[in-house]
């Protein structure tokens, strides 16, 4: 494996040990306390960029409710979105990461990296995360018969009714593909596969590593009605961080899996808002067709990693 | 013995914190002291008449409780300080703060269910007296309406296990934050401590 290399947390540089080090907390426990605050504070910032945004392009009807006037500028939405997570998700997240590592060594545990065969693995990646779709489909389905509040399937009722549609609407386009695939791939990738599985994986060895960051991937995005399929493409991101050693792999799969859901959404949008039920699932062939091709590149992308290292 | 590493980079062993003494006592005053001031505020709320006011006995009961649950990591965290060890790392404070908060939460659900046993009608007359305070607000009927509704919902729906998944995180990181506030306090720095 790539990540097997240089992922040496042993400092190069004497002095100092790392903040998270000299004041006795665990890394673990530091990356799921950033993740809580993270959370929080994009949120807020969102929530007043947006506010702001609205206050000062205005656009809407002064008359109705502002929650209605938000509603009517999705876009100003997505942008306060985009922000909190640029802000937050991104350049905070790189800093905090200097608290658990030496200055010089946060690059590297980041993952922000590349070997020469990181073009090859984010190719088979891009294509393993359209492969992996009829999965991802049936285990939404699996999720969706399991008990959850009625308040987060209302949550995440709205939420899609919402960016159904804004996808609607003229020009909306553009603007989905960078606030909904380009800034959330690069973003959630640094907060996620970057920094929180390295993290876990300094206290915790690489497996649980990949399995908790992916189910905190999940729970990151508040929607128990898509836990499974969401903790599912976590857990493949982290895998294929972890295999390639790079970030750069899962930036562009998460780009691929977003993208393609916001074109789905903008040309097919029958297929998009179809529920999910047992009349509505793809052919069983297709969940079949999927395991298997799945398992056949995830099984290439450890022979193309394993056979660059012996190379090297 | 737990080995640390000094700032300086020497390695040095401290004696087992046994901090679980500190966690349980304070945890266990914290909660005690929070119930019975949640319950004698609420005895004062269905004792009283409505009186629209939007700060009613039980409000002021809620907030004095939940400020005062806070410091119950800044607390544990002066009790080790003060009885176990003086020396204590900012990761320690804020796993004590963390523990103490949970604790918290977990003792005050038990006697609130254990107070139920105790006293049946006790949520359903508390209900009722803070409905009839809303109603006596001079607010829209629909808004009225809304407040009662989330409010019987927030009291009658609210499983002791949703009380816990919030409680526990929510509580936990705020003493979380007093524990680390309490080590900036009370911890003495490792350069400064003599045996």
């Amino acid at each position: 494996m790539n990540s097997q290399q240089p992922t040496d947390h042993t400092p190069i540089t004497p002095g100092m040990p790392p903040w998270v080090e000299r004041n006795g907390f665990s890394d673990w426990a530091v990356a799921v306390l950033w993740i809580v605050l993270a959370f929080v504070l994009f949120q807020i910032v969102a929530g007043f960029v947006s506010v702001a945004l609205i206050m000062i392009v205005g656009g809407t009807d002064p008359g109705v409710d502002f929650g209605d006037r938000l509603l009517q500028r999705m876009d100003l939405l997505f942008i306060g979105n985009s922000a909190g997570q640029i802000l937050f998700l991104g350049f905070a997240t790189y800093k905090v990461a200097g608290l658990h590592v030496w200055k010089d060594r946060v690059k590297t545990f980041l993952r922000f990296r590349t070997f020469p065969d990181t073009g090859r693995i984010t190719g088979l990646t891009a294509v393993l995360f359209i492969v992996v779709q009829p999965v991802i489909w049936y285990l939404g389905y699996l999720n969706s018969q399991l008990p959850v509040p009625d308040y987060f399937s209302e949550l995440q009722q709205s939420q899609y009714e919402m960016i159904e549609s804004f996808l609607r609407s003229d020009g909306a386009l553009l603007m989905a593909m960078v606030n909904i695939a380009f800034v959330p791939a690069i973003c959630e990738e640094v907060m996620f596969r970057g920094y929180v599985l390295s993290a876990f994986e300094k206290n915790w060895g690489i497996w649980p590593a990949i399995i908790v960051s992916g189910l905190m991937f999940g729970l990151f995005h508040l929607q128990l009605t898509n836990l499974l399929p969401l903790a599912s493409l976590g857990f493949l991101l982290a895998l294929v961080t972890w295999i390639s050693g790079s970030l750069v792999p899962a930036i562009v799969a998460h780009f691929v899996n977003n993208g393609s859901a916001v074109l789905l959404s903008t040309y097919f949008p029958d297929m998009a808002v179809t529920e999910l039920t047992a009349e509505t699932a793809p052919p069983v062939w297709t969940l079949i067709a999927s395991i298997l091709l799945t398992a056949w590149l995830i099984r290439q992308l450890f022979v193309s990693s394993e056979s660059e290292s012996e190379q090297r | 013995m737990e080995q640390t590493t000094s700032a300086n980079g020497r390695n040095t062993a401290s004696p087992d914190p046994g901090y679980w003494t500190s966690v349980l006592i304070v945890s266990g005053i914290f909660s005690i002291a929070g119930f019975a001031i949640n319950i004698i505020f609420g005895y004062v709320q269905i004792a009283s008449e409505p009186g629209g006011t939007v700060f009613s006995p039980m409000m002021l009961g809620s907030v004095v409780v939940c400020l005062a649950t806070c410091l119950g990591g800044l607390a544990a965290v002066w009790h080790v300080t003060r009885y176990i060890t003086p020396r204590m790392k900012l990761g320690r404070g804020a796993l004590i703060g963390f523990l103490t908060g949970a604790m918290i939460v977990l003792f005050s659900t038990l006697l609130n269910e254990l107070w139920v046993i105790f006293d049946p009608g006790y949520t359903e007359r508390l209900l009722d007296s803070v409905v009839e305070n809303v109603e006596a607000m001079d607010l829209p009927a629909d808004t009225q309406d809304q407040m009662i509704d989330q409010m019987a919902a927030g009291v009658r729906d609210t499983s002791v296990f949703q009380q816990l998944v919030v409680g526990i995180p929510v509580t936990g990181l705020l003493n979380l934050l007093t524990g680390m506030l309490g080590v900036r306090f009370f911890a003495v720095k490792e350069e400064d401590y003599t045996e």
